[in-house]
């Protein structure tokens, strides 16, 4: 609607775990938007996707390998960016992980578990946002940050007959969203995606007034290396044609940022299979009040 | 509840942060009915507390969780695990650097990492018994917003350690129901207890305000409510304002997010 008031030419981006799956859609589509980039992945094949997108793409790119938990890494990444592309005004938290973990695992590994699953998924956000906020409030050009969470904690509220592959969906817009998909074996990758509602709560009212905009992306099953994890690689065709494509989740990535600062905010926005990737109206913010979100707060 | 409720009485629970407050309450309340309470705190004053079976520990110490776990067996068989203690802070979202990397350690190790150490060395014993309780202490800022303020955007992080307790309290009710272990948090509102009062000029909550705010044993009670209620896998909450209830059990994945419309 707004692509002529915010073109997203010339912004700067940090997009965290992109190098494969959601976080290399997200990068590609933000390149081909014109957006500058500052990558890192924990993953070596980081340097491969940014010297393709220096080739075929008009932005600038700089990538950094390492772990989105240490603070180094989240320094050499947000300070790296200021120098060489002069701002940041727009952060992808995408890295995550996945791990298998429950209530009666052992206490050894659970405490692995921890450091890695909850410090990818929570703490990775948490420094990165943390490193970016003071340095987008000095800026005064507003921006945006997107986490990126689970279908686990937020679940559609589409109608059955838009999204009729899941027959526990609501049969129409004022029913209740369906049931969590959260299940027994994922608890602590559960906790960490549930606890970015506690970034994206607190942040989108404090920026608010800095016209910095806080939402997230809770995905469903879409083709990315993590899923393809889940499946030992080797997923059956009928398997991933019923996920939904990572550039179609980065196309509507593009179309949120150019919604620009007074687009929607502190929205948990869904995707889950079998209903169309799309932006789709904003929703009722639950867990503060939407006056909270008034821009002379 | 269709479902009988074992008895708790001369079984044994455990308090996390069990000095003052809602973790006190819960504590004295459980002591009233027949509990054995092992009621731990890092706060010395836990030891005047000499009706409980107290002990100076740190839930996010794995040798002090180990010393709480292996006292509690010796009193006999747990049954129950509160899990109140918490840390809270001003954790303001420009903070520099420094702050940022101390904050997360004195935010998330206690009320997220030991609240995960003390749980995943319990959660064996009550499986071994065949049933048992866990309530995760968290709070209103889980539920739908009834009033401006909830979230607060001062303690970014106080409020994501609680968030993320709805991953266990929904994943560990699945987990253990067969079991016969029942997992529940509890999102509370303002409360009268010395985490709040600190926040007051001389850390005196006004009589005006202290009248208006829950009661820690108002908490206390709603918990051995739930206890006895038979429901699992729900956020209880308890307003300001309201009679302290438990409400009718909504349905599927209201029960931790609260939403009765989309």
């Amino acid at each position: 609607m707004s692509q002529d008031i915010f073109p997203l030419k010339g912004k700067r981006a940090i997009v965290t775990g992109a190098a494969v799956g959601l976080g290399k859609a997200y990068a590609s589509a933000l390149a081909n938007q014109g957006v500058h980039l500052a990558l890192c992945d924990i993953r070596p094949e980081l340097d491969e996707l940014a010297s393709q997108l220096r080739e075929h793409t008009a932005v600038e790119v700089f990538a950094w390998q390492g772990d989105v938990s240490d603070p180094e890494l989240v320094r050499h990444v947000v300070d790296g960016a200021m120098e060489q592309l002069e701002g940041i005004d727009i952060l992808i938290n995408n890295a995550g992980v996945w791990g298998a973990s429950q209530a009666d695992d052992d206490l050894e590994k659970s405490l692995f578990d921890y450091d890695t699953i909850v410090g990818t998924n929570l703490k990775g956000p948490y420094l990165f946002g943390r490193a970016v906020i003071p340095l987008m409030i000095e800026q005064g050009s507003g921006g945006d940050i997107i986490n990126i969470a689970t279908d686990h904690m937020v679940t559609c509220g589409t109608p059955d007959n838009v999204c009729p592959k899941l027959p526990s969906c609501p049969s129409h817009w004022a029913e209740p969203p369906r049931p969590t998909s959260g299940g027994s074996a994922m608890d602590l990758y559960d906790a960490s995606k549930w606890g970015l509602n506690g970034f994206l709560y607190a942040w989108a009212k404090y920026l608010r007034p800095h016209n910095i905009r806080v939402n997230a992306f809770c995905m469903g099953a879409t083709d990315s290396h993590m899923l393809r994890s889940f499946h030992n690689y080797n997923p059956s065709e009928e398997e991933v044609s019923s996920w939904m494509r990572a550039e179609d989740n980065a196309r509507v990535l593009v179309e949120l940022l150019r919604e620009g600062p007074d687009g929607r905010n502190a929205q948990n926005m869904n995707f889950c299979i079998g209903r169309p990737v799309q932006l789709e109206p904003p929703n009722p913010i639950r867990y503060i009040l939407e006056t909270e979100l008034a821009q002379s707060q | 509840m269709s479902k009988e409720i074992p008895s708790l009485k001369g079984k044994v629970a455990i308090v996390s942060g069990a000095a003052q407050g809602i973790g006190l309450a819960c504590a004295k309340l459980l002591h009233e009915r027949g509990m054995r309470v092992l009621a731990f705190d890092t706060n010395p004053a836990i030891q005047n507390q000499d009706v409980l079976e107290p002990r100076v520990a740190d839930v996010g110490r794995r040798e002090d969780v180990e010393s709480v776990i292996a006292q509690a067996l010796q009193l006999g068989e747990i049954a129950l695990l509160v899990n109140n203690a918490a840390t809270w802070k001003i954790t303001p979202v420009d903070s520099p650097w420094e702050q940022v990397l101390a904050d997360w350690h004195f935010i998330m190790d206690t009320n997220l990492r030991g609240l995960l150490m003390l749980s995943r060395s319990v959660i064996p014993h009550l499986r071994a018994n065949g049933f048992g309780h866990i309530i995760n202490m968290s709070t209103y800022y889980v539920l739908p917003a009834k009033s401006p303020g909830t979230n607060n955007s001062q303690t970014d992080l106080y409020n994501a350690s609680k968030w993320a307790l709805n991953g266990f309290t929904d994943a560990w009710s699945k987990h253990l129901a067969p079991d016969n272990i029942m997992v529940n948090g509890m999102a509370m509102g303002a409360v009268a207890t010395p985490m709040l009062a600190n926040l007051f000029p001389k850390q005196t909550i006004p009589p005006a305000q202290a009248t208006m705010l829950l009661k820690p044993e108002q908490i206390a009670q709603q918990m051995w409510d739930i206890i006895h209620s038979g429901r699992s896998g729900e956020n209880f909450g308890a307003w300001v304002g309201e009679d302290v209830t438990l409400g009718t059990e909504p349905p599927g994945h209201q029960k931790i997010t609260g939403l009765t419309q989309r």
